[in-house]
């Protein structure tokens, strides 16, 4: 009787394995190698702001295939950094849309328009390349930055 | 004509005494047999305990008692212990057969299973590295709030990452006070990144998998850093991705490999049993045709022989089987020619003690009648003395064949002058005269002195019987075979012995003619003279010279001179 036993013993400890085996089974988190390392190329993002009631420009990195991120970054405003060296905004942060067709950029929602405001959106507008014009949603006019040709600094 | 071989005398001495105590002892052999080849074991028990007894149910086990009356037991053609070894042979063959495939089918999942893992692993890996590294600049900004632009950026990288749809992907900024999942409003699984697994993915990629409602998944997941040239580590960007990966197709291929491996398994099992079957008929075979062999033997059919085949174990069985079928055969047909044997001696026996009786009695009647005359009973008496006298004599003959038969007669070895010997043995007897001898003085020899009195009397007086004067005995000095000995040599001048007694002259009650065996000796000096010399270790023979008549030859070794 001993060694049917252990025979059956033994099929149960091969099945038992084949079962555990079986499928796949979570593991524990485990390192996979370094961390990636960003290789893309990512144009930089010229932003106009306010310095002396003069529109300046300000370079910031972009983002890849985004050209037009620079109007988010107007919008977003001026940075600590660029607050120091006496850069200031006239666009308010409201919510704005931005999306283009063809060589215009429109300006969906609440863009804030009053004085050098509008000025700043086209010029850093049509400094994304391929833009030459910007538009306000609701006005079928066409703006460029020579219009503000007078305010810009030197 | 009765010759026994003096290595049977035994048997013989027991059948003289009791012929019919013999006759059950050959009856029982078969049975004896029969009971020990069945058992397969030593001692046959059947026959010595009582009837019966030894079953704890008053009755016979199949195995045991075996009467020749009771219609033999048929052999069985599947009895437990065959259907057993049978059971036996195949198990331990599938035993092996599938333990084997099994293993073999576990170590080849394992390694599958392994490779297949590993494989889409680090393709997954290598593909997300690469891909959000093409994906995310060094300089890559941190997004204050979600404008429609970075939905756009991060839909741009969400769809590299996620290799046309088939991986779900989340991604998220890394702030000063933690890890911000940017929302996903398409999550294709419903698998969350675990915190613990998040915060390991901030200095390294790692990978980890998980089971998500019985489904398994695949997440990888790192922060993107930027090459700084003067430092080793980089620098990090605030973008993090991670994708979850569906290993639904891999759990599907290694259940299909599941099942393959068990339908080979299956089918080496299927295999296994055939083998098994084909092996087991090989080994059964011959071993059923032994066992019906040992039955037939059993039940007395002595010429029974098995086929020899192959050169195995059970071939050396058969011919095994066969020698001692053969022995057995032999030695039963030599127990029966024995008991024919004794029965004619017998026979002969009485039939030698009836003769000189019935003369003594006819003798003893007329000299019991008063009316017979005196003449006539001086007559009688001497008659009825020679006629006990020869009685007297073949007893004496037939006890000292019986002690020569039962192997009790012992040699009484002296030194003997052999001229001298001789002489001494004719002498007595008044043959002094009638025998001439021939023969060197002072050859010593070492024998027995009564038996080579009654070796060379017993040759001589046959030679003065039946053959014609001169009778002649010569004796020298003969090696043979390297041993030194004595060659005697007894010659008469008479016609010879027939041709057809030649071989048979040396058996008992053997006589030249029946018709006078009330006038002449008992039938037994030859064959005692025989015997005395065979336990000599020496040899006999005879033969006829045409020139003289019939010449016995004796050798006799010489023995160690004291």
């Amino acid at each position: 009787m001993r060694r049917p036993a252990r025979r059956r013993k033994g099929c149960l400890v091969a099945l038992l394995l084949l079962a555990v085996g079986c499928g796949i089974q979570p593991t524990a988190a485990t390192v996979a190698g370094d961390p990636p390392i960003a290789r893309a190329k990512s144009q930089t993002n010229v932003v106009y702001f306010l310095k002396g009631g003069e529109l300046v420009q300000a370079t910031r990195p972009g983002l890849p295939n985004v050209p037009e991120y620079s109007m988010q970054q107007l919008l977003d405003g001026p940075t600590e950094v660029e607050r120091a060296r006496g850069l200031s905004t006239q666009v308010e942060p409201n919510e704005v849309v931005i999306s283009r067709e063809g060589d215009v950029l429109s300006l969906w929602g609440k863009p804030d328009t009053r004085g050098l405001a509008l000025a700043q959106l086209v010029c850093t507008g049509t400094a994304v390349p391929g833009i030459r014009s910007v538009k306000l949603s609701w006005d079928t006019r066409r703006h460029t930055c020579a219009e503000f040709a007078s305010a810009m600094g030197k | 004509m009765i010759r026994l071989p003096q290595t049977l005398a035994s048997p013989v001495r027991k059948a003289v005494t009791s012929v019919r105590a013999y006759a059950p002892a050959l009856a029982a052999v078969p049975a004896t047999l029969r009971a020990r080849l069945r058992r397969g074991t030593g001692a046959p028990r059947g026959h010595d305990s009582p009837h019966g007894q030894d079953s704890p149910h008053g009755q016979d086990s199949p195995h045991g008692q075996d009467s020749p009356q009771d219609p033999p037991v048929r052999l069985p053609r599947l009895s437990p212990r065959r259907v057993g070894l049978r059971l036996r042979l195949i198990t331990g063959f599938v035993v092996v057969a599938v333990l084997s495939s099994l293993a073999a089918s576990v170590v080849a999942y394992y390694l599958v299973q392994r490779s297949m893992l590993d494989r889409t692993q680090s393709n997954v890996i290598g593909e997300f590295k690469n891909t959000i590294g093409r994906t995310v600049s060094a300089d890559m900004p941190k997004f204050a709030n979600y404008s429609n632009l970075s939905v756009e950026y991060l839909q741009q990288l969400k769809s590299a990452l996620s290799v046309q749809g088939r991986y779900d992907v989340k991604l998220a900024q890394v702030q000063e006070d933690g890890i911000y999942f940017f929302p996903d409003f398409d999550p294709r699984y419903g698998v969350d990144i675990p915190p613990d697994f998040a915060q390991m993915a901030r200095s390294n990629t790692v990978q980890r998998r998980v089971e998500h409602r019985g489904a398994p998944f695949l997440l990888v997941g790192a922060q993107v850093y930027a090459e700084v040239p003067e430092r080793q580590t980089g620098r990090p960007t605030p973008i993090m991705g991670f994708v979850i990966v569906s290993l639904a197709r891999e759990a599907e291929d290694l259940r299909t490999l599941t099942q393959v491996l068990l339908i080979a398994n299956g089918v080496t099992l299927a295999v296994a049993i055939v083998f098994a079957l084909v092996a087991a008929r090989g080994v059964l075979l011959p071993v059923r045709r032994l066992g019906r062999a040992a039955y037939a033997l059993g039940d007395g059919r002595l010429d029974t022989r098995v086929e020899v085949i192959g050169h195995d174990e059970l071939a050396d069985l058969a011919r095994t089987f066969n020698r001692t079928a053969g022995a057995l055969e032999g030695g039963i047909a030599e127990l029966r020619a024995l008991e024919a044997s004794s029965r004619r001696f017998v026979a002969d026996v009485s039939h030698e003690l009836r003769t000189p009786l019935t003369a003594i009695t006819a003798l003893a009647d007329t000299l019991a009648d008063p009316g017979v005359s005196a003449a006539d009973r001086e007559t009688a008496g001497p008659l009825v003395t020679e006629g006990v006298r020869r009685l007297r004599i073949l007893v004496e003959h037939l006890i000292e064949i019986s002690r020569l038969d039962s192997g009790t007669a012992a040699l009484v070895l002296e030194d003997l002058e052999v001229a001298g010997a001789v002489a001494a043995c004719l002498a007595p007897r008044g043959w002094t005269g009638r025998v001439e001898v021939e023969g060197p003085d002072g050859l010593m020899a070492r024998l027995d002195p009564r038996r080579f009195d009654v070796i060379l009397a017993n040759l001589v007086g046959n030679a003065l019987k039946h053959g014609a004067p001169p009778v002649v005995v010569r004796f020298a000095e003969q090696e043979r075979q390297g041993v030194a000995g004595l060659t005697l040599t007894v010659t008469d001048h008479g016609p010879g012995i027939p041709r057809w007694l030649l071989p048979l002259v040396f058996d008992r009650f053997v006589k030249l003619d029946r018709a006078r065996t009330s006038s002449e000796g008992s039938g037994l000096g030859l064959a005692i003279a025989r015997a005395n010399v065979e336990l000599h270790g020496g040899e006999v023979a005879v033969l006829n010279d045409p020139a003289e008549g019939a010449v016995f030859t004796v050798w006799l070794p010489l023995g160690e001179s004291a």
